[in-house]
């Protein structure tokens, strides 16, 4: 079953490039059924199992003691809901000048696949090949559709990463040399000193913060966010970054517990930081798609505290809040499109208006700017919620500074509003409201934003 | 079957139906289907109401689990005990008098229609924040009528100076929540559990030091500071004023900014316990109080007046929870809720006879011409004063009896934050109704009396004003204290200090009250209904009431020390960010990749050979682990 999963995204990939016609809707078509198989899958998902469901193996490398194993624990189910669910969602949002491009699609479902292949491979070497392997794709979306001004900017982007994947690259050596193989399970019974654990943790957590990004490693993405095409920003905040996230609780909290152990409270502090910092740079944005940036940064920065806090209720807030975050920002970004569209600009003291004029368009924001600064029955709520919790247990104090994001997020997300679709401005008087299309995409956005606000156990309990 | 659910799902059916088809249904169809759904729930109210009298049991239902992850069980659990079931009645019921007078006051509106389906909306959360069975679902309703009362006050949205008084009503409540959330937090790593059951349980209670006790009950009175406009929160809620009429009436006056009354009242075994927070309260409730009361003397717009009464009122209420009078404070409440709806009501109507005209200086006179506005009015004048035999007198005794036994000081200074109530109520009553006509833009014959669907609900408010003192009326007076016996199952009275006074102590305390009530009033009557005076011009105060008139500039000084220096720090941070943090970040992961020599010629060179490296390390390692 789970090679099936992962097999799916590569082929829809090749198709959607070769059969150069309806490359798009061959990349939904293969994407919704994937969404749907990863349902089924989760459907009979043996709760409370511990171990490796649906596992298969490809082929192992015996020389090297490497073998292609892939299954399903948890964990990786719900990331694999998460990436199932944002992707279709991410499809439908590409906008029309692309929808001949098979490229384009292709490179999407090759994303699919890498990320895939990150969630169900159990093996060191091919988890670091799919996690380069993710890479590739979002590089020629950038490159190829991300407009020859902003190349500086994604340089940038390149270089961080790069050197970050480098440093993991150490990490996976240390671990593969102690253990003289590649498995996960193996790599959890490792023998590392304490010393030689804690280098292998800062070799994982550069390429962890940096993707994630986590102050202060966050300096290539603001310009990226604002700067990439919205279909790839969607990609990198919803998405993307959601494997870093997994990383952490997959390959470095079983395998290098005592160091983690010992040094999560700076990655705590560092997280923790990086919500206010954010959120007080975001007061100030003028720029909707990098206000967002910095908001989704805020956001990410307090994912990362959940895991940090180490308690159980804290990381299963991250996780659910992994989720909400994709499906939040995916609607967000996307209604930022629609008004650059439409305002032929990002910046928001040039809007206002809409809601008197697009008052389904200004509906759908505020759904989704409440979702945002965490109001009760909306998804956003749960998440931060346990995540406060999580560090409320461990720092009370730490908790909250975080909580400020609270305050600090409710200041600059109704600021954006204001100036986005308040006030008497006859800017937008002739401007359409939402198309049909806009709606059937932005309207699974609000039921799932109140499905998981009302019902976090349909995916909480998969954690327990 | 268990029907308690239907109480707040009827309000939010309403929301859903009135906001999916607002462009598509008369205003007449969603103004009475508005108002019938929250008519329907206070039925329903009332039928749960009787149960609760005939079987002493709190009804309760479990809807379905709401979180459930390591140890933190929250279910969507409704409780209507002696408590909640008030405050539905009183939700319910005003609310539904106050949907009927939307229907008069907002029928040119435009937008009529998602006015409705935002009341609606507020009826339902405030009815969750009131019902949840734990702290929670309280939470839950506690943000909820933030959203409503954000959306309302916001509802002209054309209008920036509206916009910013909703948002700064939203933020001020939010910096509340952020502690109310802090002590949720502390409850339950304290009691395992967020339940009223298993918090709210002296057995339970007794066993938590009392440090911790007070670190709780501090954190959620920061909450109540921001719902109930408590100093310093409060300079959100005289701007909320911005909202339509009927809105000031309901949410900022009757329900939403009580919510912290109700939740300190819900957990007065753990106030009870916590002696230090309960001086905290008690001061700044009489802080509030008095501050607000002269604020409120210096106030031209007829809303303001009554925007910083409700501050005072409120803090007249945490007063009296300070002191442990926990039934008292929520007697005055529920009078509160009466007359105050009433006044705003009725204000409502004056505006609505003057075109949208709220200055004293440009009324005057309009006794004879709305006489029914007027003369309930008056009633709820006399009311909110503590005119004798009215429903304020009553609760508002209590509150000074309590004080009186704890301390004859705060007796005093309570009853002077009472007359200045009676000061600058009476002032807004004179200028309203009495002397001379002084509007220039309206002619006087062009002046009418509301319609019914807004008389209506004036005169039953006004009945209530007059009548809801029987509630409680005191043993002194030959009554059965039947509030205080009825709350019995939620207000622990073993723990709260007791206040018991001899009767014949209560009858003199009541007549200095009413005798000082009664020079007070004729004082202002001499001034300015028989003289006349008018309030002066801003710019022409003497220095104290200029004070009183730019409300001791507290806005100012918050822009100061606040909004202000957090724009600074924002655009400082920013410009670290981009400026000083990146440079050292990219120099730093340049070098430290011991690649940097490599990474600088490609940021020269052509981005395909970023991509070749990429592929070439994958390589070069697939090549490491399967060759070497």
């Amino acid at each position: 079953m789970s090679l099936i999963l992962l097999a799916l995204p590569l082929i829809t990939a090749l198709f959607a490039y070769f059969v150069k016609q309806h490359s798009k809707t061959i990349a939904m078509f293969g994407a919704v059924v994937n969404l749907v198989l990863t349902l089924y899958i989760a459907y009979v998902f043996e709760i409370g199992f511990n171990g490796m469901q649906f596992s298969d193996s490809l082929f192992t490398i015996p020389n090297i003691n490497c073998s292609f194993d892939v299954g399903i624990n948890a964990i990786s189910l719900l990331f694999l809901i998460l990436t199932n669910i944002s992707l279709p969602l991410i499809i439908a949002t590409s906008p029309k000048q692309v929808d001949k491009n098979s490229l384009f699609f292709a490179l999407i479902s090759f994303f699919s696949f890498a990320l895939h292949g990150v969630y169900l491979i159990s093996d060191g070497l091919f988890y670091y090949v799919f996690w380069e392997m993710a890479l590739l794709p979002i590089f020629v979306l950038l490159i190829v559709f991300g407009g020859q001004q902003s190349m500086q900017t994604f340089f940038k982007f390149f270089i961080y990463t790069i050197a970050g994947s480098l440093f993991m690259l150490v990490s996976i050596v240390l671990l593969r040399n102690n253990t003289n193989g590649f498995a996960w399970e193996a790599w959890t019974n490792n023998t590392l000193s304490p010393t030689l654990q804690a280098v292998a943790l800062i070799g994982f957590a550069a390429a962890y913060f940096i993707k994630i990004p986590i102050f202060p490693f966050h300096t290539w993405q603001p310009d990226t966010y604002t700067k990439a095409p919205t279909t790839v920003t969607m990609l990198l905040s919803a998405v993307m970054l959601k494997m870093a996230i997994y990383s952490i609780l997959r390959w470095v909290i079983p395998i290098l517990p005592t160091a983690f152990e010992a040094y999560r409270m700076v990655g705590l502090l560092l997280s923790v930081i990086g919500v206010v910092y954010a959120s007080i740079i975001a007061i100030q944005q003028t720029d909707l798609k990098r206000l967002l940036a910095y908001s989704s940064m805020a956001h990410v920065g307090m994912i990362a505290a959940g895991i940090f806090s180490g308690s159980n209720i804290g990381s299963t807030g991250a996780i659910l809040q992994c989720i909400n975050h994709a499906i939040i920002s995916i609607g967000l970004f996307y209604i930022a499109d629609l008004l650059q569209h439409r305002f032929g600009t990002y910046d928001i003291h040039t809007m206002g208006g809409v809601r008197q004029y697009q008052p389904i368009l200004a509906t759908f924001l505020m759904i989704l700017t409440l979702a945002s600064v965490a109001m009760p029955l909306t998804n956003g709520f749960v998440g931060e919620f346990m995540i406060l919790i999580g560090i409320y247990d461990l720092h009370p104090v730490l908790c909250a500074v975080a909580g400020l994001s609270v305050v600090l997020g409710a200041v600059y997300m109704l600021r954006m509003y204001m100036l986005t679709m308040l006030g008497d401005s006859q800017v937008a008087v002739g401007f359409a409201d939402l198309t049909l299309r806009d709606s059937l995409i932005l309207i699974p956005i609000v039921i799932l934003i109140f499905t998981l606000g009302l019902f976090p156990v349909l995916f909480s309990q998969f954690l327990i | 079957m268990n029907y308690i659910f239907l109480i707040p799902l009827l309000p939010l059916i309403g929301f859903f139906i009135i906001s999916l088809f607002a462009n598509k249904i008369s205003k007449t169809l969603a103004g009475g289907l508005a108002t019938a759904l929250v008519i329907a729930s206070f039925g329903i109210s009332l039928v749960a109401f009787l149960e609760v009298i005939a079987t002493h049991t709190p009804l309760r239902q479990h809807l379905f689990t709401w979180i459930d992850v390591a140890g933190l069980n929250i279910g969507f659990d409704l409780l209507l005990d002696q408590l909640s079931i008030l405050f539905c009645l009183v939700i319910t019921g005003i609310g539904g008098l106050i949907h009927l007078y939307s229907m008069g006051y907002m029928h040119d509106d435009k937008r009529q229609n998602q006015f409705f389906s935002y009341l609606n909306l507020f009826i339902f959360f405030m009815l969750l924040l009131v019902m949840g069975a734990n702290f929670l679902i309280m939470f839950i309703g506690w943000e909820g009528v933030g959203l409503c009362s954000y959306l309302l006050i916001g509802f002209w949205f054309t209008n920036t100076e509206y916009n910013n008084a909703a948002r700064k009503a939203f933020i001020m409540n939010r910096i509340g929540d952020l502690g109310l959330l802090l002590g949720v937090f502390l409850i339950y790593f304290n009691f395992s559990s967020l339940d009223y059951d298993v918090v709210c349980n002296s057995g339970n209670a007794l066993g938590i030091s009392t440090t911790t006790l007070t670190a709780i009950t501090l954190l959620l009175f920061v909450g109540a500071m921001g719902k109930s406009a408590q100093v310093p929160l409060y300079t959100w809620l005289p701007d909320a004023m911005a909202g339509p009429t009927p809105v000031s009436a309901l949410i900022h006056a009757a329900t939403m900014v009580t919510a912290g009354v109700y939740m300190i009242v819900r957990s007065n075994v753990l106030y009870s316990l916590a002696p230090y927070t309960q001086s905290v309260v008690m001061v700044v409730g009489l802080i509030t109080c008095v501050m607000a009361a002269t604020i409120g003397f210096k106030q031209n717009d007829i809303k303001k007046v009554l925007a910083y009464s409700t501050v005072s009122q409120l803090g007249l209420m945490f007063f009296a929870l300070g002191l442990g009078a926990y039934t008292a404070g929520l007697f005055h409440v529920i009078t509160h809720a009466f007359f105050k709806a009433l006044l705003f009501l009725g204000a409502g109507s004056v505006i609505h006879a003057l075109h949208h005209e709220q200055d004293l200086r440009n009324m005057g006179g309009l006794k004879n011409k709305i006489k029914l506005t007027y003369l309930t009015f008056a009633i709820g004048t006399l009311a909110i004063s503590g005119f004798p035999l009215l429903s304020g007198f009553f609760s508002k005794d209590e509150i000074l009896a309590a004080a009186f036994a704890h301390s004859p000081m705060l007796w005093a200074v309570g009853l002077g934050a009472s007359l200045l109530t009676v000061g600058y109520m009476f002032r807004m009553f004179f200028l309203v109704f009495f002397g001379d006509y002084r509007n220039q833009h309206i002619a006087p014959n062009h002046i009418h009396e509301s319609p019914v669907s807004m008389t209506l609900p004036l005169v039953v408010l006004a009945v209530l004003s007059v009548v809801g003192g029987c509630i409680n009326l005191p043993h002194a007076l030959g009554g059965n204290s039947w509030l205080h016996d009825w709350l019995q199952p939620v207000v622990n009275y073993n723990l709260a200090p007791s206040h018991q006074l001899s009767h014949s102590t209560e009858w003199i305390l009541m007549a200095i009250t009413t005798l000082l009530v009664l020079v007070v009033i004729y004082f202002v009557y001499n001034k300015y209904a028989i003289k006349k005076t008018l309030p002066t011009a801003d710019n022409a105060l003497p220095l104290v009431e200029k004070m009183l008139s730019n409300k001791y500039y507290i806005d100012e000084l918050y822009n100061a020390i606040f909004v202000k220096p957090i724009g600074m720090v924002s655009t400082a941070v920013h410009t670290f960010d981009t400026y000083v943090l990146d440079t050292i970040m990219m120099s730093g992961a340049a070098s430290l990749s011991m690649l940097g020599n490599v990474l600088r010629q490609l940021q020269s060179g052509k981005l395909e050979h970023y991509l070749v490296g990429m592929v070439v390390s994958m390589i070069a390692l697939l090549y490491f682990f399967l060759v070497i």
